[in-house]
């Protein structure tokens, strides 16, 4: 019994590397490659990720509504912001692998700008856009998406940025871990669940292995791109218009807190 | 009537975009605010809406000073009509943009519906009503943002470069609309713009604007006879004028009064005019 | 392919035809229904039912039939991944044997019907998302959504995104020839570089024309919300259509339990 478990573990782990490398091959662009399509999760699990995604989503909007009575403007300016943010994820970033290139989520980039809850919804609304129109992810696996894309990938970014602002890191470096993480935060929680919907009897953890050793070379250097996308504009925005970005600033750093 | 009076106003960056600015528009007049690029022409009509407060100086909306008007109150007697339509086309059809400003005032659904079918009958899109936004030509666009301002039933209405992006035929037929609109429905127009070549053709009045003052306020006919003014506030003249100062100057053969537009050059062409026996 | 191209299929949706007339509600409920049935289909009759019925019916409207195939390419792929995960980890029963690097990879008989199945589904829901999004303007769909009782913020917001990604696309496609013929895209760094100016440029355009459309809005009346009002009217045209949509619901769930 254990032989044969370990067997299986083993093959699991070589088709991962041979799927690895016909990835690199043979995918057309890692465009959006880790939305999960429409159809691939069982009804159970799309709605244990709704369930949790609408969690966030409620307090993103009910954040937005309070905040909207304060600052009246604050819809377009939302509004705009995720429109550029939709746009930014559908630029084709070159990958130095020759003949591919990759699209950043965004998501890393909008929590810096508007915070964490607002900017997963955001991504929820780019998502349910990249759904109905592009055919990219899908309405089942919505829930699911928000919750690795807009949720983890705004949350995990926002808390490295946070964090190391209170290091006094280099802006460039901050924002580059922030993107960095987010996205790779998206693609190991998209991982995750593919795996926890789809392993066999007893053998999640191996087939979560294999799914994130499938998907590494692809999304590696995605994640890094992410990473440089997020810092360059954060860069320019700071350089041109640091005061978009004074409430994460104030918030982060450690001397700033201390004069206050 | 609305007015200012010594109207002063710096950015919050420190700018100071307006100096003293005296105007009135008087009820039902076509006035046109004409300056180069960032003389304050923009700055000037978002006062009069009340979309800035002056730093200092007052505006007066019917000879009562508009900061004791409501915003709501204001907006619904003023409108604007921003310079990108895109800027205020923010809904996604044609319908629901011109219904925004009516559902605002709070009237009934009905009444909402009659007053948006009527603006865009007014502007001439009516059949574009049910059209997404991203769908329309950048004059169509224009006369949708009219059309939304139409529907709240504004006494006068400012218009920031209404003229700009259009192309030779639609600039015609954008002026003659808002002309119309002037002439039979009483709606007072403010215009800003920097095109001289239309302003002799449609309005009654011109304020000449340079570096944040008004520097000059006269009849088409009175302001562009002052040559010396309008290049200070780095205009110029209509070409058909110019035609007539080189004329002038160069060959020293002098017409009774500066034509502005084709017709009135012809006439006084036609003056010179010997028939041949 | 042109950015531009890629963005929003949905002009096909703005014609007039049969598809295109039913009501957007029913079509919403009609999809959301068929998305469940597709998910819980026992066998794969109902996917391809489904798929067929959406794609003869695109078809028909004169959707051309590359924009069709280009929408369900990237579910595709994700769908044979998914395909070949399961066939080698799923299951009990060998089907098939490859030899690999003196390694034997085992495909089971379970794992491929179950991969079959998934890759059914997708390819079903995937036709599902398309059939809704192409036959129905984009505002329509939203503000049908707000009688389903999705928050008004949420609707508010995605319209603006929606409306606003159209313009903003305009300046994307403008910075980016105005970096192009000045060689900004001539090599990886300088791709880098010029992708980062372009998404900072385009958060503060978005940023500035927030400021100009808040004026806008305020000028007419704005008071920190839009109203939304969707009067339904719906006719016996539209009872009809229902009918009709539920008949068909009622065949693919019948099918999926066929027998054959």
């Amino acid at each position: 019994m254990a032989n044969k478990t370990i067997h299986r573990i083993k093959s699991h782990l070589v088709l991962a590397l041979v799927f690895a490398l016909g990835l690199i091959f043979l995918y057309p662009s890692p465009a959006h490659a880790m939305h999960i399509a429409e159809g691939i999760l069982p009804v159970s699990w799309a709605v244990v990720w709704f369930v949790i995604a609408f969690g966030f989503i409620a307090v993103g909007i009910r954040l937005i509504g309070r905040r909207t009575r304060e600052v009246r403007g604050l819809m377009p300016l939302l509004g705009l912001t995720g429109a550029a943010i939709f746009l930014i994820s559908l630029i084709s970033v070159p990958v130095p692998i020759p003949g591919t290139c990759a699209h950043p989520c965004g998501t890393p980039l909008a929590a810096i700008l508007v915070g964490p809850f607002i900017s997963a919804v955001l991504g929820a609304i780019a998502l349910l856009l990249h759904a109905l129109f592009l055919g990219h992810g899908g309405i089942s696996t919505w829930g699911a998406n928000i919750v690795s894309m807009a949720v983890l990938g705004s949350f995990v970014a926002f808390g490295t940025f946070l964090l190391l602002r209170r290091f006094n890191a280099p802006i460039a470096v901050t924002a580059f871990a922030a993107g960095l993480f987010g996205n790779l935060a998206t693609y190991i929680t998209t991982s995750f669940q593919l795996a926890s919907a789809l392993h066999g009897p007893g053998l999640f953890w191996s087939m979560f292995g294999a799914t994130i050793v499938a998907y590494a070379p692809v999304q590696g250097p995605v994640a890094v791109v992410e990473g440089l996308i997020t810092a360059a504009v954060i860069l320019v925005v700071h350089r041109r218009r640091p005061e978009i970005l004074s409430h994460i600033m104030s918030r982060g750093s450690n001397r700033r807190l201390r004069t206050k | 009537m609305i007015k200012t009076e010594a109207l002063s106003f710096s950015y919050a960056d420190g700018t100071q975009a307006l100096y003293e600015v005296s105007l009135e528009v008087r009820d039902g007049e076509f006035l046109v605010l004409m300056g180069a690029n960032g003389c304050g022409k923009t700055t000037l009509l978002k006062h009069l809406i009340g979309l800035l407060k002056p730093s200092s100086g007052k505006v007066f909306l019917d000879g009562k000073e508009s900061r004791f008007f409501k915003d709501e109150e204001i907006f619904k007697r003023v409108g604007m009509v921003f310079q990108d339509p895109n800027d205020q086309l923010f809904a996604s059809t044609v319908e629901q943009d011109v219904a925004f400003g009516a559902i605002n005032l709070g009237l009934k659904p009905d009444e909402v519906a009659r007053r948006s079918t009527e603006a865009l009958k007014m502007v001439g899109i009516s059949q574009l009503f049910d059209r997404a936004i991203h769908t329309l030509s950048f004059g169509q666009k224009r006369r949708a943002a009219i059309a939304g301002v139409l529907a709240m039933n504004p006494e006068i209405i400012l218009l920031d470069e209404p003229t700009s992006g259009l192309d030779p035929r639609g600039v015609s037929s954008i002026m003659r609309l808002l002309r119309k609109l002037n002439k039979e429905r009483g709606i007072t127009m403010v215009i800003a713009t920097h095109d001289v070549e239309l302003v002799p053709l449609f309005c009654d009045r011109v304020a000449i604007m340079g570096q944040g003052k008004i520097i000059g306020q006269q009849t088409p006919e009175r302001i562009f006879a002052n040559t010396t003014l309008i290049r200070e506030a780095e205009l110029r003249l209509p070409r058909v004028s110019h035609l007539f100062e080189i004329i002038g100057k160069e060959d020293e053969i002098h017409f009774g009064k500066l034509p502005l537009t084709i017709g009135q050059a012809r006439r006084e062409l036609l003056k010179f005019y010997v028939p041949q026996d | 392919m042109s950015l531009k191209d890629k963005v929003f299929s949905d002009v096909f949706a703005q014609k007039q035809n049969l598809v295109t007339g039913i009501e957007a509600r029913a079509k919403i409920a009609f999809t959301a229904v068929a998305l469940l049935i597709n998910l819980l289909s026992p066998t794969i009759y109902t996917p391809i039912g489904i798929a067929v019925f959406c794609l003869i019916t695109l078809l028909s409207i004169k959707i051309p039939p590359g924009l069709l195939l280009l929408r369900l390419t990237m579910p595709l792929v994700m769908a044979v991944i998914v395909l070949i995960i399961q066939t080698f980890l799923y299951g009990g029963t060998p089907l098939f044997t490859i030899p690999i690097w003196g390694f034997h990879l085992v495909g089971y008989a379970e794992g491929l019907a179950r991969g079959l199945l998934i890759m059914g589904r997708v390819i079903g829901g995937v036709s599902l998302i398309l059939f809704l999004s192409m036959s129905t303007p984009t505002n329509k769909l939203l503000l049908a959504a707000s009688w389903f009782r999705v928050p008004k913020i949420f609707i508010e917001l995605t319209l603006l995104v929606y409306r606003y990604v159209f313009v903003l696309i305009e300046e994307v496609v403008a910075i980016r020839n105005a970096q192009k013929v000045r060689l900004g895209y001539c090599n990886w760094r300088q791709s880098m570089k010029s992708l980062g100016i372009l998404g900072g440029s385009l958060i503060l355009r978005a940023y500035d024309r927030a400021d100009r459309i808040f004026d806008a809005m305020i000028a007419r009346g704005y008071t920190g919300t839009m109203a939304i009002n969707y009067q339904p009217r719906f006719g016996r045209k539209d009872y009809l259509a229902t009918l009709g949509l539920s008949a068909i619901l009622v065949v693919f769930y019948l099918v999926g339990r066929l027998r054959i």
